[in-house]
């Protein structure tokens, strides 16, 4: 939810708790901060500013002298005078550089024609999560003044001076009541709150971090320019989210495909930029550009934003959207968590699946050497490459030697799910500065399987069996500075996501006349390893954010073997090995290095704010393939029975009498280097005024993209261009609880760096050939938005958004001029162009609030419509259609969410419904229809019950209807599987 | 398109310097192996009689007979298997057209990834006799009993391919095509309108134990032509024991006449996506010796279009004179499966020791199981002897003339000894009307070789590859390995 700011102009009609009796308030502050601890003594009676950063006086007319020392130590005195009884006195001391100013406001109140205004402004967070609350309506007592937290958990009211009562409330983290709040001309007092979900309550404390403010301004005017949608830990936390991934699906007109890749209103990977503490995201997928967000475990994210209108301040690629993804930072408090999870699937769990023999460190996701490529088939052959021309006899013997042959399938039970996690965070509070660290480590160790997994395409039916051991680790490291007008922080980020897939078929080929059993043993551990310095620092009214990161992602795929047996179809005869094993070892590596700083300026006129941001980025990236095959030579020998196993076909005897040879057949694209360099320059300037608020924005990319095959020289490819992206965007505030947001901007999409190869490349996933085209260009997109926001009462909303994309040359994947087995590959083109037009509507409603047990339905829906021109292009001819939709958008996307809260035994329910439509998997050439990824519903139920301060359960039943995943053709279902359901446990106790 | 145009400005460059210096292709017909290996980038030779081809042959050279050439990795001719964007692209490969000549009797080897490509706009040259025939066979060993031990031949060609699921010739509306071939990341692009076109002369040929190059599954023809034009000529070609297909048309128009094809592991004669052409005496042998493909085949004897969805409706192809002997490796399989909505013409043929002799297949062009489009075949003089299915599966032909099942006896030249072999006139052959003028030999018998022939005096005799055809006369029986099922 954006940060919802409802204007407060008309502060004189407001009613204000007054002070009744003459009083003098003392607020000091060291060099703009709050300063604890002072002794004030104010006509012989003293009293010490504690945490509040206030000290108020009864007093009475006439000279009054201060006296202010800290441990004892004077730190200053000034005298003030009141005129009569009813008068009071707010002085501000500000301490600089050991002397101590003062700034005496002496008033009447009531009697003032303008009251002086100050702030409250403060950040909500998670007890349970550490991240922020967002969307918690904050209200001040007596007031119409509400405001919701944006999903930093900020909220902010400008208030006449005087004290004040400020309630909070929240579905999941109850209500909440801060007494005697002061607000004092000038001055913006903190308020920073960590809200648990242990019940409602009256808060003891507020820290003053506040700073004097020399004008009535707003200081904190938020970015409210852009069509935001934020998902902060705490909602994470309470949907039971484990991932990046699953927790964007809630996210309205965002589905996410293949449970690793988001689509953001219609609009698939090459449309979408993704950023991780502000930084660029390197890709694990070969073939991508775009994250894969199962990589990013619930415990370590801070929170995701998802920006869906682009501003100069974002990637030139963000046209569907931004996902930008923060991890944890400063802790609230001093302690620690630790928690246990267990977890079965009802299809799953204790049945019989498919398994291999492995290494002895599998369960911690990291190959023990087992799976490793031989390193004298690596130096001898160059990597499968190239095999020596005059190769002896001998020495392909011994190059079949140096593998280990072991490839059967074994059945085993699948275990339950487990997993832990511990996380542990201190902070250090000292009189200057503020220290905080937070770690946290976490694994899991899960499998999963397809079952009554089926195959009915044209020409091949049949079924199969995937099982997957998916082991994650996660590590967190973070390190922070605050003080007054600081803030550095350091990040360490480790993740790891071991996938072990065994994968037998069963087909019949109606076009080869053959049965074929198919096998597939595949080990994947992906990584993402990265370190990122930040800071964020605080000029007068100026802000300097400067980031400066280094990442690594890599993935390991080492000694993926697949291999095939058949029979003629119809018949009982024994399954004959056919063809070759390949063994395959792929290696990917990119390094990615990052700095970036963003310098916002404010300049305030009366009731106008003028604000402009300024910033840079530079990322560059380096990504290193390598990719190694061999495979047997076919087998002729008549003393080789082909219809033992494999294990016995390659025997010791065969290989050392040199019946069975191995060979490589790496191709000599496989391995492959690709340069990326991203300069960006940007500057925005927002006028608000008032109720309506305009920013105008540019931004400047110049990129180089550059793919070498160490391998095949000839085919080098380098794109350069720059370009520049206006955004230009308005905000109107139409009454305090509703307004209305507009933006027109320019945006980009790229070629993937592989798309544009020379030369014909295999896809590492389907082993399919993709033929690349060097001449696929930058395409350009213009983007209308349109939003309106109401809220009708504090907590309750409903958004809706229109909007509409024009993309010039989209490029799209499509079938080609191909023969053979070439022609089951695919290429990219530009084609014409491309339209998209969507609504999306976002609502939230209290449906039940009593003081014990308060339930909401919240819940988006999305509408989108996209049409593909392919007049006159290859597709046209091929695909046999003009228009279709663009690959990956649903026209229906919609979620829907029931929470019911009892406060008192602090037990939380929630009904979570996610559906998307059906979406183009792939098109396909002549007559058929495109593949379609068949729509899907699922519900899932989260349980939460706080047991006691410390211990906290927490139960998720997943997919609970298990309704089958399909891909169809014109109606024809070609596969379909079921994945069972998921029943989750954790225990989580705090220390 | 800039690495493109200067792959285009290399070609060009070296046309110019070859022109300049005119007597170097010359001085190297007289004496290649003897210091000339300084003056071709892709050539080394280590001693006098062999010599190693590498990368691009980019100016016109000759293979010399007393030296054995080994094909070390990709070797292509020209560079025309780049993606053309305009008319001037087409032109310039052609105008830069490198040919490679072979002298008769030359020795060939391919390493394990040796793969031979003639690109568009260029020639091979491989005029054999049938006292000196052109070998092409696998480096690791001396004998040809492999299979798969080294990767094949491909010649690309500009003339027209027709896309699977009748999506229409590859050029569209224009004149360009560009046709991703199949055999790995190095074989680039074909294809075009000219259905003349030249890629040279292959005659008195061999290629054996091909049919493997690198990538995942990646098996390839023995003899591949893709979009090869009619002014090539193919005529005396060996294809034994290949990994896939004997010889495999994609699209083009070329004739091809006496084709031995022996031990391939899966089909024979396999032409497809709008090949237009003619074929007349072809032999087809089995090996006797497997009981599975090794490769991950369906061996058949003639294989024409794909199924269903992917078929394409221009291909037409006329074959006069095919002699198919099956083993038992064919269980399962078909002598011809002919589908996806061809039109084919098949004369004086003989079917023997398959499962089933002829499968024809309509297509079910968009997958809702009810048959949309229908190939046309017409059999003229067909003698079957298949078990235990029988002259055909699933449907007859749609003409079908004295298509018989019967005996059928070999002898060792191949030819029929049954007395069905012989007919009593000679039938009326319908070739297709390519543009080449093609027109078959008028033969009054049933099979590749005319009955009565000695051994000795058949026309593959003396050329083949020794021992290739041995046992042909003892292939004739069905496998009583094809349980009916």
């Amino acid at each position: 939810m954006k940060p919802t700011r409802v204007m407060l102009t008309a502060a004189s009609t407001l009613l204000v708790s007054q002070v009744m009796a003459g009083e003098a308030v003392f607020y000091i502050t060291e060099d703009g901060m709050s300063m604890r601890d002072v002794a004030v003594s104010v006509d012989g009676q003293k009293q010490l500013i504690g945490n509040t950063g206030f000290v108020s006086f009864d007093i009475d007319a006439g000279n009054h002298s201060v006296e202010l020392s800290k441990y004892g130590e004077w730190l200053g005195e000034f005298q003030f005078s009141t005129e009569n009884g009813e008068q009071n006195a707010e002085i501000q001391v500000d301490v600089l550089g050991g002397e101590a100013l003062e700034d005496v406001v002496v008033y009447t109140p009531g009697q003032e024609e303008a009251p002086a205004l100050g702030q409250i402004s403060g950040y909500l967070n998670s007890e349970e999560t550490g991240g922020a609350v967002a969307g918690a309506s904050v209200s001040i007592a007596g007031t119409d003044m509400a405001v919701v937290t944006d999903e930093e958990g900020f909220f902010s009211f400008e208030l006449p001076r005087g004290e004040y009562e400020v309630a909070i409330a929240h579905p999941n983290y109850g209500q909440r009541e801060v007494d005697g709040v002061r607000v004092m001309g000038n001055v913006n007092t903190g308020v920073n709150l960590t809200l648990g979900m242990s019940g409602n309550g009256v808060i003891e404390e507020v820290v003053a971090v506040g700073s004097y403010i020399p004008s009535t301004a707003t200081a904190q005017e938020r970015d409210s320019s852009a069509v935001l949608d934020a998902i902060g830990s705490e909602q994470m936390a309470r949907f039971g989210d484990s991932s990046a991934a699953s927790a964007l699906k809630r996210v309205a007109g965002v589905s996410v495909a293949g449970g690793q890749f988001a689509i953001i209103r219609g609009m698939a990977g090459r449309y979408i930029s993704s950023t991780l503490n502000g930084s660029l995201m390197p890709s694990t997928d070969p073939m991508r550009r775009d994250v894969p967000l199962d990589l990013f475990p619930a415990s370590v994210l801070g929170g995701i934003d998802i920006q869906k209108s682009f501003t100069p301040d974002l990637p030139g690629d963000s046209t569907g959207g931004a996902i930008r993804m923060s991890t944890k930072g400063m802790p609230e408090f001093t302690g620690g968590k630790a928690s246990v999870k267990l977890g079965m699937n009802s299809r799953t769990t204790f049945s019989d699946v498919n398994s291999y023999e492995g290494g002895s460190t599998d369960w911690m996701g990291v190959d023990d050497g087992t799976r490793e490529e031989p390193s004298f088939a690596n130096s001898f052959t160059d990597g499968g490459y190239d095999v020596p021309t005059f190769i002896t006899g001998a020495e392909r013997v011994e190059l079949t030697q140096s593998f280990d042959h072991n490839y059967g399938v074994q059945q085993v039970e699948a275990k339950p799910a487990r997993g832990f996690s511990v996380s542990y965070g201190k902070l250090m509070e000292g009189d200057e500065s503020t220290h905080g660290m937070y770690s946290a480590f976490s694994y899991s160790d899960k499998w999963t399987a397809r079952h009554n997994a089926e195959i009915n395409d044209t020409s091949e039916e049949g079924t199969y069996e995937r099982t997957k051991r998916n082991i994650d680790l996660a590590g967190y490291f973070y390190y922070g500075i605050e003080d007054a007008n600081n803030l550095w922080q350091s990040k360490t980020i480790l993740l790891r996501k071991t996938d072990n897939t065994t994968k037998t078929s069963n087909t019949r080929d109606e076009g080869k006349d053959q049965e074929l059993n198919q096998t597939l043993l595949q080990w994947v551990e992906r990584q993402y390893l990265g370190q990122q310095f930040s800071g964020t620092h605080y000029f007068g009214d100026d802000t300097l954010e400067w980031r400066a990161g280094i990442a690594q992602t890599s993935r390991y795929e080492p000694d993926r073997r697949t291999y095939t047996y058949g029979r003629a179809l119809g018949t009982s005869n024994d399954f004959a090995f056919q063809g070759t094993v390949e063994r395959r070892y792929s290696d990917l590596t990119e390094n990615t290095y990052d700095i970036g700083a963003d310098y916002t300026s404010e300049y305030l006129f009366d009731t106008w704010a003028w604000k402009n941001k300024f910033g840079f980025s530079y990322t560059t990236k380096n990504r290193e393939v390598e990719l190694a095959r061999y495979a047997n030579r076919a087998v002729t020998s008549s003393s080789v029975d082909t219809t033992a196993s494999l294990d016995e076909i390659f025997s010791d005897t065969n290989v050392d009498n040199g019946t069975v040879t191995f060979t490589g057949t790496t191709t000599a694209t496989d391995s492959y280097d690709a340069d990326e360099e991203v300069v960006a320059v940007h500057g925005s300037s927002e006028l608000d005024m008032d109720s309506v608020s305009v920013l105008a924005g540019l931004r400047y990319e110049s990129i180089t993209q550059e793919l070498d095959y160490p391998n095949k020289a000839d085919s080098q490819n380098t794109l350069e261009e720059s370009y520049v992206l206006p955004a230009l965007s308005a905000n109107w505030r139409v009454t305090e609880d509703s307004q209305l947001r507009a933006s027109i901007t320019q945006t980009v999409s790229r070629p993937g760096i592989t798309e544009r190869s020379e030369s014909v490349q295999y896809d590492p996933d389907t082993d399919k050939p993709l033929t690349g085209n060097a001449d696929l260009e930058i395409s350009k997109i213009n983007n209308l938005d349109l939003r309106g926001e109401y809220y009708f009462s504090e907590e309750e909303s409903v958004t809706v958004a229109l909007f509409y994309k024009d993309v010039d040359k989209p490029i799209e994947r499509q079938v080609l001029d191909a023969d053979g087995s070439a022609a089951e590959g695919y290429t990219y083109d530009n084609v014409n162009s491309a339209e998209l037009k969507g609504l999306e509507a976002d609502f939230r409603l209290n449906v039940l609030d009593t003081d014990r047990l308060s339930g909401f339905v919240s819940g988006n829906f999305a509408w989108v419509d996209s049409e593909v021109d392919l007049t006159g292009t290859n597709a046209e001819r091929l695909e046999g259609a003009s228009s279709r939709a663009l690959q990956g958008q649903s026209e229906f996307l919609g979620n829907l969410q029931l929470g019911l809260d009892d406060y008192e035994s602090g037990q939380s329910l929630t009904l979570l419904v996610n559906y998307f439509d059906e979406r183009i998997y792939a098109t396909s050439r002549g007559d058929l229809g495109p593949v379609m990824e068949d729509g899907r519903t699922t519900f899932d139920l989260v349980y939460s019950y706080d047991f006691s301060d410390d211990l906290k359960i927490k139960a998720k039943a997943s997919n609970i209807t298990d309704e089958p995943v399909t891909y169809s053709r014109d109606g024809r279902t070609l596969e379909s599987y079921y994945v069972g359901t998921d029943f989750d446990a954790s225990v989580e106790y705090q220390f | 398109m800039e690495l493109k145009k200067s792959y285009l400005a290399v070609a060009i460059a070296a046309a110019t310097l070859v022109g300049c210096g005119s007597d170097s292709s010359d001085s190297n017909d007289n004496d290649s192996n003897n210091n000339e290996t300084g003056t071709y980038s892709f050539l080394s030779c280590e001693t006098e009689s062999q010599c190693v081809i590498t990368g691009t042959i980019d100016e016109d050279f000759t293979m010399s007979s007393d030296v054995q050439y080994v094909l070390d990795g990709l070797v292509k001719v020209g560079y025309g298997n780049i993606a053309f964007t305009s008319d001037s692209d087409v032109t310039t490969a052609k105008n830069n057209g490198v040919t490679l000549t072979i002298e008769p009797g030359t020795d060939v080897r391919g390493a394990d990834d040796g793969v031979l490509i003639v690109t568009r706009g260029s020639k091979l040259m491989a005029e054999g006799t049938a006292e000196a025939p052109i070998t092409f066979s696998s480096l690791s060993d001396e004998d040809f009993d492999g299979l798969g031990e080294w990767g094949g031949v491909i010649l690309q060609g500009l003339a027209t391919q027709y896309g699977a699921g009748n999506t229409g010739a590859c050029y569209g509306d224009g004149s360009i095509c560009n046709v991703q071939g199949e055999g790995g990341d190095g074989v680039g692009f074909y294809g075009g309108n000219e259905d003349g076109d030249n890629s040279g002369v292959l005659k008195y040929v061999r290629i054996a134990e091909a049919g493997k190059v690198a990538g995942p599954n990646n098996e390839v023809n023995g003899l591949t032509l893709m979009g090869v034009g009619h002014g090539t000529t193919i005529d005396y070609i060996q294809v034994h024991n290949n990994l896939d297909d004997g010889i495999e048309w994609f699209g083009g128009t070329v004739n091809v006449t006496h084709a031995v094809l022996t031990g391939n592991d899966d089909d024979d004669i396999d032409f497809d996506t709008g090949y237009k052409g003619n074929i007349q005496y072809a032999l087809v042998v089995k090996n006797a010796d497997l009981t599975a493909p090794s490769g991950s085949n369906d061996p058949r004897g003639i294989e024409a279009n794909s199924s269903d969805d992917e078929y394409v409706p221009q291909t037409e192809g006329a074959l006069a004179n095919i002699t198919l002997v099956g083993a038992a490796v064919t269980e399962g399989q078909y002598g011809m499966r002919l589908r996806g909505s061809l039109t084919t013409r098949i004369y004086n043929t003989a079917v023997v020791n398959w499962e089933s002799c002829i499968r024809v297949d309509d297509s079910d062009t968009d997958g809702d199981d009810t048959v949309d489009s229908y190939s046309n075949v017409t059999l003229v003089n067909i003698v079957g002897d298949c078990a235990p299915d029988g002259m055909y599966t699933k449907r007859d032909a749609d003409v079908a003339t004295n298509v018989v099942e019967a005996d059928i006896d070999l002898d060792a030249a191949a030819a029929l000894t049954s007395a069905n072999g012989e007919l009593t006139e000679a039938p009326a052959m319908t070739a297709v009307d390519n543009g080449s003028g093609f027109a078959f030999d008028a033969t009054s018998y049933v099979g590749a070789v005319a009955p009565g022939t000695a051994a000795a005096d058949a026309w593959w005799a003396g050329w083949v590859i020794e021992g290739s055809l041995d046992n042909v006369a003892n292939q004739d029986d069905p496998a009583t390995t094809f349980a009916a099922e």
